[in-house]
């Protein structure tokens, strides 16, 4: 069973649909009419970049090019991350790196090859795509976890203090705010695996269903999306918070000043 | 051993890019009960601080038990210290805030004592019913003995006190003093403007 294929004309006439959300952000001048319709002309480019690319990767499917592919992905979303927390990549591009580079390759390794059970993690039509879902999702809830983290450590620094002038190590003074941002981190994604399916049916599994897929095999795919998804937040949001913290910190155990760009390059979350 | 706790030679410290404590230098003998006094914003808790080695100096030296505070000592250093700060932005319950302190590293041969707490804490005039009570939800007096409490039972070498009775009321302000002064094994550190705990103490050091 194939899909029905969009026309590009009438890909045209989706995008006038934007009309609604501009006009009413306009209305209101919430000032984000700019912003939206440049985000979604970005979008709409990228995608196309990127799905003309993915049908020659497909096409080719040769593991090295799979592999350049994740590591140019990783490579932005590590800087994305740096964008959004305000912190100097000199210092945090590595720490954040490698947290994704290792999230990725435990989660895809564990779903495409035990769980799937692919012969080779490198087919192109299963890692690329899944690999862009985990490291999504990856980026998205460690920018959350480190910004809290930060942002605690910055504006409320009486309790690690406290701790680390009583004793405990900075690992130990950090624990709570480790916590903290973990739990910010994660709530969202916990709460959404209790309504899924619910409230809302998730893109993965619509995707798979319109592209021919028996609802059964979408849900399985979908259940183990949301437990992959969610274990790679967790993985990468603790691996970011741990591996940046070694580099924030001075050998006194002090935030080192200069680790951020001043709060004007801090973009808008 | 040194019998000196802290010693302080020609320091110059900055907060947030400002110089203001410039060519400082002190001597806190063991057993002392020193008080730092000066006008806020002069600098008493950033010297706190910088005994903590929360703060870098910028020239002199801070030795402290013989060790001169340097990023290799400062493990050693820090467990020497017990620190009652100004605030406790802390929700847990009050018993897991007094314990703690008991399961850090530096700390793990120590015991908490439960019998001991709850007798500090009626020489304080502390009710000992707060133990259950969340920290959020406590008064700030009862919070200052809470960890005054805390601190003592660590018996470290130095406590380093932060305006320690600013929060208590004349009768719990003279128990906890009286307390401290009778005690002469202890060394405090402490920053204040109260004139009753400036007036108890064996040093003072005006800024």
């Amino acid at each position: 069973m194939d899909t029905q294929d969009i026309g590009w004309l009438n890909l045209l006439i989706g995008l006038l649909i934007l009309i609604f959300p501009l006009w009413i952000l306009q209305k209101y001048k919430t000032g984000l009419a700019k912003d939206a319709l440049i985000s979604s002309g970005r979008m709409v480019l990228q995608l196309l970049l990127v799905g003309f690319y993915l049908e020659f990767l497909f096409r080719i499917n040769l593991w090295w090019a799979n592999i350049l592919w994740l590591l140019v992905m990783i490579v932005v979303a590590a800087f994305t991350m740096i964008g959004r927390t305000g912190l100097k990549w000199r210092k945090f591009l590595l720490p954040n790196f490698l947290a994704l580079l290792f999230t990725l390759l435990f989660v895809d390794v564990f779903f495409l090859m035990l769980v799937v059970q692919m012969k080779t993690v490198f087919e192109a039509r299963y890692l690329i795509p899944v690999s862009g879902m985990i490291l999504g999702n990856a980026m998205q809830n460690s920018i959350i976890a480190l910004n809290d983290f930060y942002n605690e450590i910055k504006t409320h620094p009486a309790v690690y203090r406290f701790s680390l002038a009583n004793g405990a190590t900075l690992r130990e003074s950090l624990k709570s705010y480790y916590k903290n941002a973990l739990i910010k981190s994660l709530n969202p994604t916990v709460a959404k695996m209790a309504v899924i399916g619910l409230i809302a049916l998730p893109g993965t599994m619509t995707g798979q269903i319109i592209g021919g897929s028996s609802p059964v095999t979408a849900i399985k795919y979908q259940i183990m999306l949301m437990v992959v998804i969610f274990a790679a937040s967790a993985i990468s949001s603790w691996l970011c918070l741990i591996l940046s913290s070694r580099y924030a910190f001075d050998d006194m155990g002090n935030l080192r000043k200069g680790i951020f760009y001043p709060i004007k390059r801090q973009k808008k979350k | 051993m040194s019998n000196d706790a802290i010693v302080m030679n020609n320091i110059s410290l900055a907060w947030e890019d400002k110089v203001i404590v410039e060519d400082f230098s002190c001597i806190v003998p063991f057993g002392s009960k020193t008080v730092l006094v000066a006008p806020s914003g002069k600098g008493k808790t950033t010297l706190l601080h910088a005994v903590a080695g929360f703060v870098k100096l910028l020239k002199g030296e801070i030795i402290i038990d013989g060790k001169k505070l340097i990023s290799g000592q400062m493990a050693k250093i820090r467990s020497q210290l017990a620190y009652v700060p100004q605030d406790f932005p802390f929700s847990m319950r009050v018993e897991d805030f007094m314990m703690l302190p008991f399961s850090f590293s530096y700390n793990r041969h120590l015991k908490f004592n439960y019998q001991d707490a709850i007798r500090l804490m009626e020489t304080f005039l502390l009710d000992t019913s707060v133990m259950d009570k969340p920290m959020t939800e406590i008064s700030g007096g009862e919070k200052q003995r809470v960890a005054l409490v805390t601190a003592i039972l660590l018996h470290k070498k130095i406590l380093l006190l932060d305006e320690p009775v600013s929060s208590l009321d004349s009768n719990s302000k003279s128990k906890v003093i009286e307390y401290i002064s009778q005690n002469n094994e202890m060394t405090v550190f402490s920053a204040s403007h109260d004139p009753e705990w400036i007036g108890a103490c064996t040093q003072k050091i005006e800024l």
